[in-house]
């Protein structure tokens, strides 16, 4: 066999190892299943997204009375004598944890290994949110300088990028296992 | 298993972080000529499809781009509103997206260089599309009323339509563009295994003057 010959044999191969048409498979699937999931979050805003928003208002000022800070709540709005805010839909983390599922979802895995994925993710990300706000609640109170540059630019970015790490290590962990 | 996962991203967490952080420190003298960009390419390009409305200009305060437009109030009488289109937390993805880029293993500084150039450039056109938005759902908001101000006419259609992109923007949009653009962007310029592994051959039998197979 000429030399050529097995360049572009190897060639070959070599673009079908490139997952171009996966990736780009994926990538649509997720954008699919973000229209999807944002439709019905923003169709079922008051039956789903507003009870879960109080709710985590609640849990927050429940996880403040524990460590003895004084804490009120009321509808979406959670303070302290000194500050309060009031928990918005980019704040609530449905959306990104209907991010996370969508990215889960569009991912070639069995249905189990997803249904273990959306769980891990929802779980991660609600306990990572509520982090989020206790530490925007120290950080009015205490630091209120800083509390518009925490929340807008430090906290809006890292979340969405743990909500990432978290994929990618899910994701390679089922890679690793090789069973997909 | 679960530890050698964790172990390849924290390289990345690392390099992440650290642009990130760079790019923190830089962000108050970057985004006001990003802002000035957009008012001026994106009040331009407006103008140059006709969807800026007659007699409005867009102006930059504060890092923010705002429209000025006429508007008729409830009155009859008419003026001048103001209405901020689009701010710097909106924007500020771009630095999320950059991180992202920078951070990313296995791409040549070339391949970095180039996703960074895309992925800005599709960023910052889903800025526009994002001001564009918020400028139209702006003018026709039905609630406009109660600022004493009558809103646009446009079909109940287009109301729903402006109403759902709005929300999408404002809500997911943040996290979810630079994400796409990412994914989309490295996988443009990530290195093909297979034909790195034909030049690493090629080069490993060139380096001990091997002969090609024949």
């Amino acid at each position: 066999m000429a030399y050529k010959d097995v360049m572009k044999g190897r060639q070959t191969i070599a673009s079908r190892t490139w997952p171009a048409r996966e990736v780009f498979r994926g990538w649509l699937l997720f954008a699919l299943y973000t229209l999807g999931f944002f439709g019905l979050l923003y169709g079922l805003d008051r039956q789903v997204v507003d009870p879960f928003t109080r709710w985590i208002a609640q849990l927050t000022k429940l996880v403040l009375t524990l460590a003895g800070t004084q804490a009120w709540a009321s509808g979406k709005v959670v303070g302290t004598p000194t500050f309060s805010v009031a928990i918005q839909n980019n704040c609530n983390a449905i959306y990104e944890i209907a991010l996370f599922a969508a990215a889960v979802l569009a991912y070639p895995a069995t249905w189990r290994q997803r249904a273990w994925g959306v769980l891990l993710g929802f779980v991660a990300l609600y306990i990572v949110n509520l982090v989020r706000v206790l530490s925007l609640i120290y950080v009015g109170s205490h630091f209120r300088q800083y509390f518009d540059a925490s929340h807008i630019y430090v906290w809006q970015s890292l979340f969405i990028v743990f909500a990432l790490g978290l994929w990618i290590y899910w994701a390679g962990t089922l890679v690793r296992n090789g069973s997909r | 298993m679960f530890a050698t996962v964790a172990a390849r991203l924290l390289p990345f967490a690392a390099r992440f972080t650290l642009t990130f952080l760079l790019l923190l420190v830089l962000w108050p003298f970057v985004s006001p000529l990003y802002a000035r960009t957009m008012a001026t390419a994106g009040g331009k390009l407006l103008v140059t499809i006709s969807l800026l409305p007659s007699g409005s200009h867009l102006e930059v305060r504060d890092r923010r781009v705002w429209i000025f437009r006429p508007v008729t109030k409830v009155d009859g009488s008419r003026g001048l509103a103001s209405v901020n289109v689009l701010d710097d937390a909106t924007y500020f993805n771009c630095v999320l997206l950059a991180s992202l880029i920078v951070a990313t293993p296995s791409l040549r500084w070339s391949a970095t260089a180039k996703a960074l150039g895309l992925g800005l450039a599709l960023l910052a056109s889903l800025h526009f599309a994002d001001l564009y938005v918020k400028l139209k759902w702006t003018a026709i908001y039905p609630g406009l009323r109660l600022y004493g101000v009558v809103p646009e006419a446009a079909s109940p259609a287009t109301v729903k339509l402006y109403e759902w992109l709005y929300a999408f923007f404002s809500v997911i949009g943040f996290g979810l563009f630079p994400i796409l653009v990412w994914i989309g962007v490295v996988g443009l310029w990530w290195p093909r295994r297979g034909s790195n592994a034909v030049r690493t051959t090629g080069r490993r039998r060139a380096a001990s003057g091997e002969q090609p197979e024949k």
